[in-house]
């Protein structure tokens, strides 16, 4: 039985980290407290907005540019 | 620790480190918008991130014959970039990490899930506020939660690529949740 309101423990059971016992547990204690049930909610609302963030796309010619540098290096210096 | 690979992975690896320039190339395709993508969240700059992606992948050719499968690539590729970006700033002024207020909407351009347009404002600068609150976390606390929650590595990966230990990723990534909800804890009252 959780006793206590652990964000620690709610941060763990959103990523499923919990183990089998602690998350049974936190199941049940989740049932009948309103504040963790609540901060277990922004945790997920967080995961799915920073989820969403947008990345640029890669520039083009990224992965050239990088096999070029390394040829370059690679080839013993030419004077 | 053993890491399981796909035979394709494992092939491609197993070849790039044989020299075959083709197999390289295929393995920076198939990393380098995670690496880039990485390095955009943590330095919110994308000239910068570009540089520290490329330095990232040569690196990852000129020292993969040293990658010997026991850190799942990914981990051992994100090793480098935060290493690379860790130099970086250590070279930079504090006051240029701390700065806030990087993101312009031009250069991000926000994913549409069709609302009105006076709900997509509304949710941009939800999104922003975010944003610019992980801008200001610690940079462990960043760091952790860009490597969870945006480029979804396992709780193993993260601890390979930062060479913490398993309870530090877990405190650190409850941490840094913790003081993002305690940020957007009014923007999301106000909606109600
Ligand atoms: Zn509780």
């Amino acid at each position: 039985m959780i006793r206590s309101h652990s964000m620690k423990k709610l941060s763990l059971y959103a990523d499923g980290a919990l183990g089998k016992t602690a998350s049974r547990q936190m199941q049940q204690h989740l049932q009948s407290c309103p504040s963790c049930r609540l901060r277990l909610e922004e945790i997920m609302r967080l995961r799915r907005a920073l989820a969403a963030k947008p990345a640029h796309a890669l520039p083009a010619r990224f992965v050239r540019t990088v096999m070029g540098n390394y040829r370059a290096l690679q080839s013993p210096a030419t004077f | 620790m053993t890491v399981e690979y796909t035979d394709e992975q494992y092939d491609l690896i197993k070849a790039s480190q044989a020299g075959d320039e083709k197999a390289m190339a295929r393995l920076l395709e198939s990393h380098a918008s995670s690496v880039y993508a990485f390095l955009c969240h943590l330095s919110s700059d994308a000239v910068l991130a570009e540089d520290l992606a490329q330095e990232t992948m040569l690196r990852c050719l000129q020292s993969l014959k040293y990658y010997e499968f026991r850190a799942p690539f990914r981990a051992w590729l994100f090793r480098i970039a935060v290493n690379l970006f860790r130099d970086h700033r250590r070279r930079m002024s504090v006051r240029r990490w701390t700065k806030s207020g990087l993101y312009d909407d031009e250069q991000f351009n926000l994913p549409s899930t069709d609302p009105g347009p006076h709900q997509q404002a509304e949710q941009r600068e939800r999104s922003q506020e975010l944003y610019r609150a992980l801008d200001q976390l610690s940079p462990p606390l960043r760091t952790v939660v860009i490597l969870r929650d945006i480029q979804e590595l396992s709780y193993e990966e993260i601890a390979q690529s930062l060479k913490w230990r398993m309870g530090t990723v877990k405190s650190r990534l409850f941490r840094a949740r913790k003081e993002l909800a305690d940020r957007m804890r009014p923007f999301w009252e106000e909606q109600k």
